[in-house]
C-alpha cells in the first residue's frame, strides 16, 4: 500500500508541475513566453531532464539487480533442502528423527516466505529455532561405518550453508533509496514537467500525452519502491522453488 | 531550525552536517553567479556579438558540455548511492554476525558465558561507536578491536567436552572470524570516494553552461526564473553526492536500527 501511496505522490507532484505551468502560461504576459524564452527553458531544462532519466533509469536497473539476487537465494535455500533430504534419506532411518525437523522447517519456512491468505506467519525467531533443532539433531547422530560418517559430515557441512544462506537472505534488505534523494528526483522531475507544461499549446492531445508521460515516470518510482520489498506488493520473489523443494521432500 | 539542531549535537556533528550545506551552497552560488554573469555580458556586449549565428555555435559546442555534465552527475549520484547502499549492508552484515555468533554461544552451554559477556561488551561499545549519541565521547577504535579480539580469545580458552561442542566451538570460532572481516571492511568503506578536484570541475562545466545559457536569454522574470530553478536542481545533486559519500552526518544516514536489534538480542 505504502509504494501505491509513494507513487500517488510522485505523480501528484509531477502532474502538478504540469498544472503549474498551464496556469502560468495563462497569467504571464505575451512577451515572457517568447521563443528566445522558451529557446532559454528547453536548454536547461534539458541538463535536468537528462539528468533525472538517468538517475532513476540506474536506480531502477540496480533496484532490480537485487530483486534478482534475492530471487536466486531463495532458490539456493531450497536447492540445499533437496540436497539435505536426499542425503539424510542414503544416510538410513536413524536420521528420520532430522528428517521430520527438516520438513517442519520447509513447511513453517515456505509460510514465513510466502505467506497465504489467512494463515498466521511464523516468527523468523521460531523457523531459526527449527533450522537450529535440525542442526542438533544431526549432532546427536553417531556414525556407525565409514559411508555413515561421510554422509554425517556432509549433512553436517550442508546445514551449515543452509544456515548461512537463511541469514543471508535476512540480510538482503534490498536496494534501498535514501528519501531524501527520492525527493530531490521528485523536485526534477516536477520542474522539468512544469517547463513542458509552461510550453504547451492548451489542447487535449498536449495534456494527455503529459499525462501518460507524468504516470510513466511515477510508474518508474513505484517500480524501485516494489523490487526494494520483494516479499511484498506486485513484483513478487517466486515461491515456486521453494514449493516444489517441499513436494519433493514429503513424497 | 537545521542550524540550530546540527550545533546542539556537537560541534563534529555541526561541522559534518555545515560542510555538506556549504558544498551544496558553494555549487549554488557557482552556478547561478555563471548566470549573472551571463546576463552582465548581454548587456555590455555589442549587439553583433549576440546574432544568431554566434548563438547556434554557442549552443552546439555547450551541448556537449551540458550532455557531458548531466551523464557525469548521473553516474555519480548513481555510484554514490550504490556505495551508499554497500556501507549499510556492511553494517547490516555486521549485527547479523553478531546474532548468529551469539545465538551459538547460547547453544554451546554456560561454559561460553564469558565470551558471550564479552561480545555483549563489545556490541554496546561498537554500536555507540558507529552511532554516537549527544555528549557522548565514542571509544577509540583501538579500545574496539581489541574487545573484539578478546572475544576471539574467551572462544579459543573453551575446552569442548563432546562433539557437539566441538562442531559449535569450531563454528564459533568461523563467525568470530567473519565478524572480524566484516568490521575491516566496513572500516575500509568509511572514506570519501569522491576526488575534490573532480567535484570542482563538474561545478565549473556546470557554470559554463548555466552562463552560456543566460547569455542568450531574454529580459523577463520567466526565463531567470527558470534558470534559477535548474540551478538549484543541479546544487542539489552535488549536495546528494557528498550526503551520500559521508553517511555518518547530515540529512542521509545509515539505519542504525539493525545494530540496536542485535544489541537487542545480546542484551538478553
Amino acid at each position: 500500500m505504502t509504494h501505491i501511496i509513494g507513487g500517488l505522490i510522485a505523480f501528484a507532484s509531477i502532474f502538478g508541475g504540469v498544472l503549474i505551468g498551464r496556469l502560468f502560461a495563462r497569467r504571464l504576459p505575451r512577451h515572457h513566453l517568447s521563443a528566445e524564452t522558451q529557446s532559454v527553458v528547453t536548454v536547461s531544462v534539458a541538463v535536468i531532464g537528462t539528468l533525472s532519466a538517468l538517475v532513476l533509469g540506474l536506480m531502477i536497473s540496480a533496484a532490480n539487480a537485487s530483486f534478482s539476487v534475492r530471487s536466486d537465494e531463495v532458490r539456493e535455500l531450497s536447492l540445499q533442502l533437496i540436497r539435505m533430504d536426499r542425503n539424510l534419506r542414503r544416510y538410513g532411518p536413524e536420521a528420520d528423527h532430522a528428517r521430520v525437523k527438516l520438513h517442519a522447517w520447509a513447511v513453517a519456512k515456505t509460510q514465513q516466505l510466502f505467506p497465504e491468505k489467512g494463515t498466521p506467519r511464523p516468527s523468523a525467531e521460531s523457523t531459526i529455532r527449527l533450522l537450529e533443532d535440525v542442526q542438533d539433531a544431526l549432532l546427536n547422530l553417531t556414525p556407525k561405518d565409514e559411508r555413515q560418517k561421510y554422509l554425517h559430515n556432509l549433512c553436517l557441512t550442508l546445514s551449515s550453508t543452509m544456515i548461512q544462506a537463511r541469514w543471508k537472505l535476512e540480510q538482503r534488505k534490498g536496494y534501498s533509496i535514501p528519501f531524501p534523494f527520492l525527493v530531490l528526483l521528485i523536485f526534477w522531475l516536477a520542474i522539468v514537467f512544469a517547463s513542458f507544461g509552461l510550453f504547451a499549446p492548451a489542447n487535449p492531445t498536449a495534456l494527455v500525452a503529459l499525462l501518460l508521460c507524468a504516470i510513466a515516470v511515477a510508474g518508474g518510482i513505484v517500480l524501485i519502491e516494489e523490487l526494494d520489498n520483494p516479499l511484498s506488493g506486485f513484483i513478487q520473489i517466486p515461491s515456486d522453488s521453494m514449493r516444489s523443494a517441499l513436494y519433493e521432500i514429503v513424497h | 531550525m537545521a542550524l540550530g539542531l546540527a550545533l546542539a549535537e556537537g560541534p563534529e556533528f555541526a561541522a559534518h552536517y555545515m560542510s555538506n550545506i556549504f558544498i551544496g551552497l558553494t555549487t549554488f552560488a557557482a552556478v547561478f553567479g555563471g548566470v549573472l554573469i551571463g546576463r552582465l555580458f548581454a548587456r555590455r556586449l555589442p549587439s553583433h556579438h549576440l546574432g544568431s549565428e554566434t548563438q547556434s555555435a554557442v549552443t552546439v559546442a555547450v551541448a556537449v558540455i551540458g550532455t557531458l555534465s548531466a551523464l557525469v552527475l548521473g553516474l555519480m549520484i548513481s555510484a554514490a548511492n550504490s556505495s551508499f547502499s554497500a556501507r549499510a549492508d556492511g553494517v547490516r552484515e555486521l549485527s547479523l554476525q553478531v546474532i548468529r555468533i551469539e545465538r551459538n554461544l547460547r547453544r554451546y552451554g554456560p561454559e561460553a558465558d564469558e565470551a558471550r559477556a564479552r561480545l555483549r561488551t563489545w556490541a554496546t561499545v561498537k554500536t555507540q561507536q558507529l552511532f554516537p549519541e549527544k555528549n557522548q565521547t565514542s571509544a577509540l577504535p583501538e579500545t574496539a578491536i581489541q574487545l573484539l579480539e578478546s572475544v576471539q580469545d574467551a572462544l579459543l580458552a573453551l575446552t569442548p567436552q563432546n562433539p557437539r561442542q566441538q562442531y559449535l566451538r569450531t563454528l564459533c570460532l568461523t563467525l568470530s572470524s567473519n565478524l572480524i572481516q566484516a568490521r575491516w571492511s566496513l572500516e575500509q568503506h568509511m572514506g570519501h570516494s569522491i576526488p575534490v578536484p573532480f567535484l570542482i570541475l563538474l561545478v565549473f562545466w556546470l557554470t559554463i553552461v548555466f552562463t552560456s545559457f543566460a547569455l542568450f536569454a531574454p529580459e523577463n522574470s520567466t526565463a531567470m526564473i527558470t534558470l534559477l530553478l535548474c540551478a538549484v536542481a543541479v546544487s542539489g545533486g552535488i549536495m546528494m553526492i557528498e550526503e551520500l559519500d559521508n553517511p555518518h552526518s547530515g540529512l542521509i544516514r545509515i539505519p542504525s536500527d539493525s545494530m540496536r536489534k542485535a544489541l537487542e538480542e545480546v542484551a538478553h
